[in-house]
């Protein structure tokens, strides 16, 4: 099996995963991504009965979007750049509150293979997750180089994906 | 002289290890400049003599068998000096070159290296008994020291000088260091000289502020006086119109004001010329005994060593250090600024700070130092709304119509290719009859949707313009129901 055959094989386990950890604890989840294409909430909606649990999905792929429909603050882009922890927090927190859900995760990255710069190379993602207690977020890299003969772009997002569900899935146990 | 040759000799034959051949014909090359300038030499000798003898003499004085020694010693070695200092001039000379030697010279150079060996170990000897002799001369350990420096001198000119001997790859090493230190001093010089500069600067401004007292209580009551506190600087300079402070910053400075807005970005308090400048009042402002322009509008520099307005930087750096809570430190620790006319005492509430771009080319300029009056209500409304928008703060203090206004303005580079095309500026009003100074900094706000210019919107979000006007017009107490009516502004829910 390929790599990102592979991968994608993790990811339909962990969504599924997650789908049961909401559903058991009666939690409904938010995506705002940007990188990911809307690959997290096809994840999600690929598991039966995640019409339950799934509030709202966006794909907020320009800045202006981020800032229109989840109220990323343009002054947090300005300052500390739209890949960056920041952004990320602040799109996990948008997403949130606009769905009214009780976890909000995001994405926003450089998959390549144009657009890396030398602080934020390509394979470079940040991940947010939001919930009513805080919001945290963090870097996510994916070195371009490990995806071999396949598409780096697709390994670095199918990665992403994978870590999200995995970090969303920690909180969602934690979670009270 | 005498000391000077023995220093030489010493590093040469340390560092290069002279052979023979080189070693023989500069002693005769130097033996012949010896004969053929006797005076020379004889200064030179009669110079070593009076240092050898007053080490001779103090160790005398002291009278101990150690120094006694220690005088033979140093009898020997000046018994053989003559020859040493020649050998000294000669060995530095031999750096120079070497040309056929005779069999002659080679016999005589022989006979010197011997006494040029012998002279050392009586030197060191001598040196050995001064470290461990107490009570020995002091003196002639101060006569040595400075011989040891030049060594080093030496030392270092010789590896980093190409120099004779050298094989083609260090020359080139050693051009190239030459060249890497041409140009790094070349450039770190001036950059020294300018920070020095900055510093001087700021001298002159302490010693400035300390003729101004901002606790005077010697307050005349009707403000048509001049302050007291003015007095010395108004000797020094009568365009001094005023006086700032921002506790716990290096903003201490007095304000002037002349005929134009030029002259003071290049000169100090004393009108000398200066890179600092001073910090100045716009020329169109006016300060009366009457009263004073409804917008007072000061200008400094931001100078990179922190001095004059260069703290006020500070404000807008320091929002959002953190997400999602903005820090706004800066402006938690200093949200009054202290300014003062020739005719009044007055503290001041920030209430608004942001950037503003001064380059038409780049997009909207917004003529944030062009009001200096209010000329009415709507006037000084849409002024402060203006100013809210491109605020990237929202403070708990509120506005009116008849408040007095000072903003303070520097030059500052809030992005990459911001060249001079940005000013920052902060916004204060003066705390009313009868308020409190006290501000609550906790309900400050980042202006989230703040206004820019399209030169940052291309940079930051691809053009997008996301500004929306937010800020809570409750705040600007003169602005109407009918005016909100009248812009299509709502405010909002009175329950929030």
């Amino acid at each position: 099996m390929s790599r990102i055959g592979e991968l994608q094989c993790l990811i339909d386990k962990k969504a599924e995963n997650v789908v049961q950890l909401l559903v058991g604890k009666g939690k409904k989840i938010a995506c705002a991504e940007s990188c990911t294409g809307g690959l997290i909430s096809a994840a999600i909606t690929s598991v039966s009965g995640s019409s339950a649990v799934m509030d709202m999905s966006i794909c907020t792929y320009a800045i202006s979007a981020k800032e229109k429909f989840i109220g990323v603050p343009p002054r947090i882009i300005e300052k500390y750049g739209v890949v960056s922890a920041e952004t990320a927090s602040a799109m996990a927190e948008g997403v949130r509150k606009t769905a009214g859900s009780d976890i909000g995760v995001s994405v926003t990255g450089v998959a390549g293979p144009t657009g890396g710069t030398a602080d934020t190379p390509v394979g470079t993602v940040y991940v947010g997750v939001s919930t009513k207690d805080g919001v945290k977020a963090k870097l996510v890299y994916t070195d371009p180089s490990l995806s071999g003969d396949e598409s780096a772009r697709e390994y670095i997002r199918k990665s992403t994906v994978l870590a999200v569900l995995e970090w969303a899935a920690e909180v969602i146990q934690t979670e009270q | 002289m005498g000391g000077r040759s023995n220093t030489d000799r010493t590093v040469t034959a340390g560092l290069s290890g002279v052979n023979a051949q080189s070693g023989k014909e500069t002693v005769m090359e130097n033996d012949n400049e010896f004969r053929k300038d006797p005076d020379k030499q004889t200064v030179d000798e009669i110079l070593a003599d009076i240092d050898r003898k007053a080490a001779i003499s103090e160790s005398l004085e002291e009278g101990t068998d150690e120094n006694d020694m220690l005088d033979k010693e140093v009898l020997s070695q000046e018994a053989s000096y003559e020859d040493s200092t020649e050998d000294g001039e000669s060995i530095s000379e031999e750096l120079s070159g070497a040309d056929e030697v005779s069999d002659e010279q080679a016999a005589f150079e022989e006979e010197s290296a011997e006494e040029y060996e012998a002279d050392d170990e009586n030197e060191a000897e001598i040196f050995d008994a001064e470290d461990t002799d107490d009570t020995g001369s002091s003196e002639s350990n101060e006569d040595k020291t400075p011989e040891k420096k030049h060594n080093i001198f030496y030392r270092m000119a010789k590896s980093i000088i190409p120099w004779k001997g050298d094989n083609a790859g260090l020359i080139v090493r050693k051009i190239v260091f030459i060249v890497a230190l041409i140009v790094f001093l070349a450039t770190a010089i001036p950059l020294l000289c300018e920070l020095l500069s900055m510093f001087n600067d700021q001298q002159v401004s302490n010693r400035v502020s300390q003729m101004y007292k901002l606790d005077d209580t010697d307050v005349p009551e009707d403000n048509m006086d001049i302050l007291p506190s003015f007095k010395k600087l108004l000797e020094i300079n009568p365009d001094t119109v005023g006086y700032i402070r921002i506790d716990g910053t290096l903003v201490d400075y007095p304000v002037v004001k002349t005929t134009d807005n030029d002259f003071y970005l290049t000169h100090d308090f004393y009108k000398n010329e200066s890179k600092s400048g001073t910090i100045m009042m716009d020329y169109h402002n006016k300060v009366t005994p009457q009263g004073h322009s409804g917008n007072l509008i000061l200008y400094g520099h931001n100078m990179a060593v922190g001095t004059f307005f260069a703290p006020l930087n500070e404000y807008w750096r320091t929002m959002y250090d953190q997400y999602p809570e903005g820090s706004k430190s800066f402006y938690k620790e200093h949200p009054i600024i202290r300014f003062d006319t020739l005719y009044e005492q007055a503290e001041w509430k920030i209430f608004a700070f942001g950037i503003y771009n001064v380059d038409e080319s780049r997009g909207e300029v917004y003529g944030y130092n062009l009001k200096y009056d209010f000329s009415s209500e709507d006037d000084f409304n849409d002024f402060m709304i203006n100013i809210m928008d491109r605020s990237d703060i929202f403070t708990d203090v509120d506005l009116k119509y008849g408040d007095d206004i000072l903003t303070l303005s520097t030059c500052c580079w809030p992005y990459e290719g911001s060249d001079r095309t940005v000013r920052l500026a902060v916004f204060a009003r003066k705390i009313r009859e009868g308020e409190s100074k006290d501000v609550d900094v906790s309900k400050a706000e980042v202006n989230t949707y703040v206004r820019r210019w399209q030169w940052v919107y291309d940079k930051v979000s691809n053009g997008y313009d996301w500004f929306m006007s937010t800020w809570d017009r409750r705040k600007l107490l003169s602005y109407s129901a009918d005016d909100a009516k009248r812009d299509g502004y709502s405010f909002p829910d009175k329950t929030e």
